[in-house]
């Protein structure tokens, strides 16, 4: 595996990114760049010098976990970070029908859900306004949250959410 | 309905000698396991999940005080239906048969620790350590296999594990490259290739694999993975030897030969299951009378698989 160990500035950029679009306060993980614009997070105890030092001699796949891809507009968290860190901001509700259909692969689109009024915007960004049934303006990556759990990130626009899910951890209908 | 070979039924009355208790054995073995999962403690408390379990209609019993992340749904669900929940899409559990989690409950990861595991995929077991360690310390996590290293590699994800590396190397290769720059660590689960015989209720195909040849030429290739991986243990490090069979030349056989060649000393191991004394004698071969003090876990114990399971610490 090619390791190249994220600087601690660029670290702060990214945290301060993380913070203005999804209210993460905390990035607690070495960082490292991942193939193309993809950030992982190592938490384990080894020194950047002893990584590198079994990337000499090992074969190795992968290390720690995939957090975020970075995108022209802003940060993409992978699934599984909106389940391990602490989302505050840019968050959507929805129903239980539509995580069944965004756990399948699908976007959902924004008109159909609006006259259902079966989402509920509760996002804090400044942007974003509060009211309801003003949700559709919210543009940009968004977190996905049904109850209690937060079912991934996706990229809202005017008509749609776009689906991140990865294939690998979709219902397959 | 597969049947054993008579070699495989002669085998096990040996070691099990007492009628009834082999017609148990074998009444067990042709049942299915009940279903059983481990909370993510990465993710979710044991309490939050058993909740959102039980909102949905499943019925969720906790078998083990000590161990609340252990669960059964006890109530039958539809084909796919453990695998498609939100919650296992979320990585909230593993499906995971009770007795493959005995070897990290013996080996009891801590915070902070290096581990060693040789064997990985599909990941079970590291990702069971890697929430006992609670993300910290760092597990090097092996299997020989893209495709083996692929399904351990996304169960990570799945569950969260940032402290895990993940190499795709034979295991003795990669024992001697470790070797070769001295890494050491505190402690290393053997979890290792079998012949499977404690598998049966969830995968009875293994008695049509089965064969005696297959059960020597894994032993050998047991004893030379230990072999290459005992000196990366530092002193007073710890392993867990363990491997779901009950043949005692992949177990028994395996210790013995482990006790003859390195300074080791055998731990009790207090297991939440039923366990029986490991064998000191098979055929012509007697071993090491501390063997004894690994665990043998039958089907008919506990509504369980098989397995075996020995805790050893470098002296």
């Amino acid at each position: 595996m090619n390791i190249t160990f994220i600087k601690s500035n660029e670290k702060k950029r990214i945290l301060e990114k993380l913070r203005e679009t999804y209210g993460i306060e905390k990035l607690p993980y070495l960082l490292i760049s991942s193939g193309k614009d993809k950030v992982r997070g190592f938490s384990g105890s080894l020194s950047k010098e002893e990584i590198l030092k079994l990337n000499q001699v090992l074969r190795i796949e992968t290390l720690g976990t995939y957090l975020l891809k970075k995108e022209k507009d802003g940060l993409r968290l992978s699934f599984d970070v909106p389940t391990i860190l602490d989302i505050k901001k840019n968050i959507i509700e929805v129903s239980d029908e539509q995580t069944q259909d965004w756990l399948k692969g699908k976007n959902i689109e924004i008109n159909q859900n609006v006259r259902n009024a079966g989402m509920d915007c509760i996002s804090e960004h400044p942007k974003i306004p509060k009211n309801k049934q003003e949700f559709f303006d919210l543009k940009g990556f968004v977190v996905l949250k049904n109850k209690e759990n937060f079912v991934g990130c996706g990229k809202a626009s005017d008509k749609r959410i776009t689906n991140f899910v990865p294939k690998e951890r979709r219902i397959r209908s | 309905m597969l049947t054993p070979k008579p070699l495989f039924i002669e085998r096990m009355q040996k070691l099990i000698p007492d009628k009834l208790d082999f017609e148990k054995f074998m009444e067990f073995s042709q049942k299915r396991t009940p279903t059983s999962i481990r909370c993510n403690t990465l993710k979710i408390s044991p309490d939050k999940l058993k909740q959102k379990l039980e909102d949905k209609g499943w019925k969720i019993k906790q078998l083990f005080s000590d161990y609340p992340e252990v669960m059964i749904i006890e109530n039958s669900l539809n084909p796919g239906e453990l695998g498609k929940s939100i919650e296992h899409i979320l990585g909230y559990y593993y499906v995971q048969e009770i007795s493959s989690m005995m070897p990290i409950i013996a080996l009891n990861p801590k915070e902070n620790e290096i581990i060693l595991d040789l064997a990985a995929a599909p990941g079970s077991k590291t990702t069971q350590a890697s929430a006992f360690m609670k993300n910290t310390g760092t597990i090097i996590a092996n299997d020989k296999t893209l495709d083996r290293t692929n399904i351990l590699c996304a169960n990570l994800e799945r569950c969260g594990c940032s402290n895990v590396i993940v190499t795709r190397h034979d295991g003795i290769q990669l024992c001697r490259k470790l070797a070769k720059i001295g890494m050491k660590f505190d402690k290393i689960l053997l979890d290792l290739p079998c012949s499977g015989e404690g598998n049966t209720r969830s995968n009875p195909k293994t008695y049509l694999m089965w064969n005696i040849r297959m059960i020597k030429s894994l032993s050998k290739l047991q004893k030379r993975l230990v072999f290459y991986a005992i000196p990366l243990l530092k002193e007073d490090g710890e392993l867990i030897y363990s491997t779901c069979t009950h043949s005692p030349e992949e177990n028994e056989g395996v210790v013995d030969f482990l006790l003859k060649n390195f300074d080791l000393e055998i731990q009790e191991i207090k297991l939440p299951l039923k366990t029986r004394s490991g064998i000191t004698s098979w055929e012509k071969e007697n071993f090491n009378s501390e063997i004894k003090k690994s665990c043998r876990i039958y089907p008919q114990d506990s509504n369980t698989e098989g397995f075996f399971l020995c805790k050893m610490r470098r002296k």
